[in-house]
């Protein structure tokens, strides 16, 4: 059985952090240049003003997915409370069995709940979960670019 | 949230946890509330504390509101302070039902409202004693995960279900009080 969990981020860091090196090694772009290194301490301080939704997906209790995303009135559009991704993932093992939809099913109750009007989500275009996004009925809006220029 | 209300954290729950370890034989004593037709807590264990006095049957019961004590109420003695300490937090004026429950692992409580005029008249508490992440308790729109030594209040009359997906039986000590209104 998989459930999702509306859980805190601060309090679940020791059992996601072995899992965002697999998330890292699958999705993150440029690694022979940007390692992983998250600023738990930002995290943490945006959980404390409110300000970051994190849905757990468990199996038996394990963490087995999660969704993070940051809540706040639009920057352009104050009167409009956004939920705007951070990273979501599931473990390979798990997927293909819905539990996908289930996650985001369980993100849009929780942000509806907290008056949330506007979510944006995403993708990476090697490992695209864009039809996850379309099966709930999500309207593509947007498309990305990215360049590296460090060196 | 308007459905729950976080009343205490930090509780000391442990004496009874070992209490209960220690007297596996209270489990399921009394079924009416696991075994009734319908019940929705088909998959759950009890050990009743207080309960309405049955001894002239269930059609018979003189007073819907009193309870009286169970004599595993006084083979758990750890239970007072949660329970009392929780009356006098609250300045509750009457003590009613005061059961333990256990939910095991992948286990369920179906989706129900708690009708009936004791539900109408007592405030329902959770005290958490056994509670581990996959937990979700639901009441309305709202879902939490309970944690061990939090104490709860939740509106039983808005439509509640629990699902254990967690590693571990949950073990909840629920305790109905009626409070000033």
């Amino acid at each position: 059985m998989i459930t999702t969990h509306i859980e805190s981020l601060a309090e679940n860091l020791p059992e996601l952090q072995p899992l965002l090196p697999l998330h890292y090694a699958e999705l993150a772009l440029n690694q022979d240049k940007v390692p992983l290194d998250p600023q738990f301490d930002v995290y943490v301080q945006r959980e404390e003003q409110g300000g970051v939704m994190f849905i757990a997906l468990r199996e038996a209790g394990q963490l087995i997915g999660y969704f993070i995303g940051f809540i706040a009135p639009g920057l352009h559009y104050k009167t409009c409370l956004t939920l705007t991704m951070d990273i979501f993932y599931v473990h390979p093992d798990r997927r293909g069995g819905g539990a996908g939809a289930q996650l985001f099913k369980a993100v849009e109750a929780e942000a509806k709940r907290r008056g949330v009007q506007r979510m944006f989500v995403g993708s990476k275009l090697h490992k695209d979960a864009s039809w996850l996004f379309q099966r709930l009925g999500y309207e593509l809006c947007e498309t990305y670019y990215t360049a590296w220029i460090g060196d | 949230m308007k459905n729950f209300l976080k009343v205490a954290d930090g509780i000391d729950v442990l004496p009874l946890l070992m209490a209960l370890k220690s007297h596996p034989e209270l489990w399921d004593q009394n079924t009416l509330r696991t075994t009734h037709p319908g019940t929705p807590h088909t998959e759950v264990s009890d050990i009743w504390l207080r309960f309405n006095d049955l001894t002239q049957g269930v059609g018979a019961v003189p007073d819907e509101h009193e309870s009286v004590n169970y004599p595993a109420f006084k083979a758990l003695p750890q239970a007072r302070p949660l329970i009392f300490g929780l009356m006098a937090r609250i300045e509750g004026e009457r003590l009613g039902r005061c059961l333990i429950t256990k939910l095991p692992p992948g286990g369920r409580i179906e989706p129900h409202e708690d009708g009936g005029s004791h539900a109408a008249y007592f405030e329902r508490f959770h005290i958490v004693l056994q509670s581990l992440p996959g937990n979700a308790f639901r009441c309305g729109d709202e879902t939490i995960g309970m944690r061990a030594g939090e104490v709860w209040w939740f509106d039983n009359a808005v439509e509640h279900e629990v699902i254990n997906n967690s590693a571990d039986d949950r073990i909840h000590l629920i305790v109905d009080i009626r409070t000033s209104r």
